[in-house]
């Protein structure tokens, strides 16, 4: 806007401001009188102020003077007034009658013109273009565009960052406008941009090129001593295809600035199809720049027979004697043996501090040679690691009967003299391993470990299972050695040890090494042995080496675990006869050393259906008053193997006074009531008088529930879980009971939610639901349940059996046989859920595989399961 | 602090020649002290709009304590509240604008929209080109200016 000219003029004198332009006041709404003109209203305010103190000074006589001078000049005012309103008037008079004659016709016509008409006069031009305006608005708002197909692929893999492309064109552009502001500053930021650029950003630059030309002229103008300049805009020429140009910058860019060599380089890169003007520039280059290393290995590179390269090699090192790259170089490319050692010899005195001539050195001359070297080598480079190292090695190359003690003595040398972390310690065992050093592996370990004192043998064992894992043996025996060396008593260690080799997947040798180890140190724990036997047996199915160790353990401890183990190996591997006479031993020896002795003894009479099992059942049983699972033992013998059930009801009756604790008797002497004898309501008094002395058994609960579920009378067994769910809100099998009781499924599933909670996804839950929705016939949703509770609890038998079911059902055969293995694998492990305890220890089941029982277990669960009322 | 950029009415003859120096644009001139915040704040509205509306609007800033001269006819620095009056001429003649404030003279309420103010002079300068002397604003103020 131009500026207007009497804004820097001098106002006229004695102007009065408004006036001048014939500006008038006006009125508001507040104070409603009339105000006139400016200047004169003002004027007649200062009166008005003078007056009235001119009455309070001078009193009544001066009114009155002043009334007569007042009423004079009023009536002159009044009669100016009139004057000039009646000429007012006659001249507004005149005007309007003029218009009156007129526009008479034109005004009658504007009565015809209607509403719309008036809305619809035209607008005075559209000077403010606000029509335009709303024209653009409006289209730019029906504009639609296209997405190309990059934003969607973007979308749902990489995105294309816009973000950036913007920015930077931001940037670009903006430090555009900065450069073309007279300013010495270089902007770096740009030059880095425009050589960094990659990928999308390398799009904008192309669109940008003209840009970039014209910032890197200025560049070059403002900083012509810069290298980077030039470069850059060499590389610009070169992306925009324009080789030549790019050419002639570089060169002038060579002249300008001869003593840096990036643009030497940059300049052979551009002739690089052109091999001869390449040596003429390198000549150039380095006979400005003699001490440039990287200038001198690109000259050696453009070289291409050995011969030459040797010679320029040579040429470089009369310029740099103490540059190690361009020795190794010259060391490589030399065949002669004896002119590589006389080479390293020289190299090494130039630059002591490089360990890699000092390994090349070693390694070439005789052990006497290499020992001195490695004596200077530890002079010139004191503290490294490595020259004790590579002095272990030697040692051991030379001698491979050198005892390990020397050995650890380099290597704790070496631990003295330089402090480093653990894993560079643990690298350089793992290396001297795979470099077929055993010894120098082992020392390392050995030294490092002791050095520092290491206590934390978590962190020491999961060490030694990544060796394991990495392939270095030697190293993670060495680490677990160690190990056994600083803890050989404590047996938390030991058994974590013994799973981490478990688990790192070792052969089992090592394991039993391990084990021999621990039993030979702590010959007083029979974990050890019992574990020792159990892998023996399990992993490596070596089942006489398991008794042999378990025989040894007893001789040695006689500790009753371990005679257990020995029934239970023999049992299971089906060697009953050895099974019963070992236990007739054991019982003959001390007959109340323990119940379970003769609990297991007469469960092998019974399955091997000896008929002396009830004798000795009754002995037993005389022998352990207190023991309800002889009292369980010696009524099932009467009930199943005798058919006598009214003498169990007794023996039971017995039980119950002798045990009134034991929930399993009071439950067996219900079921007599109610299955053999039919006396439900004796069966039923039973449960109550157990109940009533084992109040806080939610067990017994839902087995007086299941029996009112059994005798049909539903509205009882509702009331009974109703209680039971408030008496143990957190018992699943409570919970089970009751959520088998509500008839309708989609009553059901709201209840699930408040079970799992309750219970805390307990996994007899899960199960349950999953059970639900197989009765539902929801076979794939029951699956899911079986998966998350078989998760949970890989100990209950029952979930096996369901999950089982499934897959026999819709699994392959693969899927079923992996399933089995899985089981046989966790068969020793599995001891909970009813349907498969009773089915597992039932003597008419005693030598079937684990498989078998299984089939059984999922057979049965079909079977009674449906109802629900059993689980 | 653009609004130093736009045109200071130092006397009352700058004031009357600006108003008289336009043929086809609206004079808006703030009358006020510069060195109070709410004025300070119209300033700055007034310079960032002062582009957009240069078509058909000139605004000018003028101090009232270097010109007193129209304090009397037009009212100006009588109220303490009034953080500022903004007076719009056509042709040299007073264009009034119905806020509903109740006062048409002027603009002496503060605003902080910088559309709104467009809008307003925009009004203002359709309604003088087809010779109107009193435009009813595109907002009402009235509720503004009870509840500040």
């Amino acid at each position: 806007m131009s500026r207007k000219a009497f804004l820097d003029q001098e106002p006229p004198p004695g102007y009065i401001p408004g006036i001048g332009r014939g500006a008038v006041g006006f009125v508001t709404s507040v104070d409603t009188f009339n105000k006139g003109l400016a200047v004169t209203q003002a004027e007649e305010d200062e009166e008005e102020v003078y007056d009235s103190n001119g009455a309070n000074e001078e009193g009544i006589l001066a009114t009155t003077r002043q009334d007569a001078d007042d009423e004079e000049a009023d009536r002159i005012y009044e009669q100016i007034d009139q004057r000039l309103q009646s000429k007012q008037k006659q001249e507004i008079t005149t005007v309007e009658k003029d218009n009156k004659v007129n526009f008479t016709d034109l005004k009658r016509d504007l009565a015809r013109v209607s509403e719309e008409q008036w809305e619809l006069l035209p607008e005075a031009g559209d000077i403010t273009r606000r029509n335009k305006r709303l024209r653009i608005l409006e289209q730019q708002q029906q504009r639609t565009y296209a997405v190309p197909d990059i934003i969607i692929a973007g979308a749902t893999g990489a995105k294309t960052n816009f973000k950036s492309i913007s920015e930077s064109r931001d940037k670009l552009l903006g430090s555009s406008l900065d450069s073309l502001l007279p300013t010495t500053k270089v902007d770096f930021e740009l030059e880095n941009q425009i050589l960094n650029m990659s990928g999308a950003e390398q799009d904008v630059k192309i669109a940008d090129i003209n840009k970039g030309r014209i910032i890197l002229t200025s560049l070059r103008k403002t900083e012509p001593f810069k290298a980077s300049s030039w470069i850059s805009s060499a590389r610009l020429e070169e992306q925009a295809n324009n080789l030549n140009q790019a050419k002639s910058f570089i060169k002038e860019g060579c002249r300008k600035v001869p003593s840096n060599e990036d643009i030497w380089l940059e300049n052979i890169r551009l002739h690089q199809s052109d091999i001869k003007s390449c040596k003429i520039i390198i000549a150039d280059a380095l006979g400005h720049n003699r001490k440039s290393e990287k200038l001198w290995l690109k000259a050696v590179e453009l070289e291409n027979d050995r011969n030459s390269q040797k010679r320029v090699i040579m040429k470089a090192l009369q310029e740099l004697p103490n540059n190690p790259t361009l020795w190794k170089q010259i060391i490589e490319l030399e065949q002669d043996s004896n002119a590589v050692t006389k080479l390293l010899s020289k190299a090494v005195e130039l630059c002591p501090q490089e360990w890699d001539l000092w390994t090349g050195l070693v390694n070439v001359s005789s052990y006497q040679d290499a020992k001195v070297y490695l004596n200077k080598a530890r002079k010139a480079i004191a503290g490294d690691l490595r020259v004790w190292i590579a002095a272990c090695k030697l040692e051991e190359r030379e001698n491979p009967d050198i005892p390990q003690q020397k050995l650890v003595k380099l290597i704790s040398k070496a631990i003295s003299e330089s402090k480093q972390d653990k894993e560079v310690w643990f690298k350089h065992a793992e290396d001297s391993e795979t470099e077929g050093f055993a010894g120098t592996c082992k020392a390392i370990i050995h030294g490092y470990l002791d050095s520092v004192k290491h206590s934390d043998f978590k962190q020491l064992l999961n060490d030694a299972n990544t060796m394991f894992n990495s392939g270095s043996t030697i190293t993670g025996n060495s680490i677990l050695q160690f190990i056994i060396n600083v803890h050989p008593n404590d047996i938390d260690c030991w058994t974590m040890l013994f799973a981490s080799v478990k688990q790192s997947g070792e052969n089992l040798d090592t394991l039993f090494k391990f084990y021999d180890r621990a039993i030979e140190l702590n010959p007083k724990v029979v974990l050890f042995y019992l574990m020792y036997a159990k892998d023996l047996w399990k992993l490596a199915g070596d089942i006489n080496r398991a008794r042999k160790i378990l025989v040894k353990a007893q001789t040695s401890l006689n500790d009753q675990s371990i005679n257990l183990a020995i029934l239970k190996l023999e049992m299971q591997t089906g060697n009953f006869d050895k099974a019963e006479s070992f236990a007739t031993d054991l019982i003959e020896k001390n007959p109340i050393a323990s119940d379970k002795y003769w609990y297991k003894y007469i469960h092998i009479l019974r399955c091997l259906h000896r008929d002396t099992a009830l004798q000795f059942s009754n002995k037993a049983k005389n022998i352990f008053p207190t023991s309800w699972k002889l009292w369980i033992q010696n009524i099932q013998i009467l009930l199943y193997d005798s058919n006598n059930p009214k003498v169990a009801r007794e023996v039971a009756s017995q039980a119950v006074k002798q045990c009134a604790n034991s929930i399993p008797v009071w439950k067996m002497l219900s079921l007599i009531d109610e299955k053999y004898l039919n006396v439900t309501i004796r069966a039923r008094s039973d449960l109550d008088m157990a109940i009533l002395q084992n109040p806080k058994s939610d067990e017994l609960l839902v087995a007086k529930v299941q029996f009112e579920i059994r005798q049909q009378d539903m509205i009882a067994a509702r009331q009974l879980a109703n209680k039971a769910l408030k008496l143990f809100p957190n018992s699943p099998s409570v919970w089970m009971v009751y959520l088998s009781l509500i008839p309708k499924m989609s009553h059901r599933k709201t209840s699930f939610l408040d079970a799992m909670k309750k219970t805390e996804n307990s996994p007899i839950i899960l199960l349950g639901v999953g059970v639900f929705f197989w009765v539902d016939g929801n076979h794939q949703k029951a699956k899911a349940w079986f998966d998350r509770a078989l998760k949970a609890d890989r100990k209950n038998g029952d979930i096996w059996g369901w999950s089982y079911n499934y897959l026999q059902k819709y699994g392959s055969e693969d899927e079923v046989n992996k399933f089995l293995s899985q089981f046989e694998e966790s068969y020793d492990d599995i001891n909970t859920g009813d349907r498969f305890c009773s089915i597992k220890k039932d003597i008419k089941n005693f030598d079937k595989k684990p498989a078998e029982i299984l089939k059984f277990v999922s057979l049965c669960l079909l079977n009674k399961g449906v109802g629900l009322q059993t689980i | 602090m653009g609004s130093v950029f736009l045109p200071h009415l130092n006397t009352g003859w700058h004031v009357d020649q600006a108003i008289l120096s336009e043929d086809d644009r609206l004079v808006v001139i703030r009358f006020g002290r510069e060195e109070e915040p709410d004025c300070m704040i119209i300033d700055e509205i007034l310079f960032s709009i002062s582009e957009k509306v240069k078509n058909f609007a000139a605004i000018y800033l003028c101090n009232l304590d270097k010109v007193p001269d129209f304090n009397q006819m037009y009212e100006l620095d009588q109220d303490r509240s009034e953080p500022y009056t903004i007076m719009f001429f056509f042709r040299n003649k007073h264009m009034m604008c119905d806020f509903g404030t109740g006062n048409n003279n002027k603009l002496n309420f503060m605003i902080y929209d910088k559309q709104e103010l467009i809008d307003i002079i925009e009004t203002i300068y359709r309604g003088a080109k087809k010779g109107k002397g009193l435009v009813v604003s595109p907002k009402d103020y009235s509720t503004l200016r009870r509840g500040g």
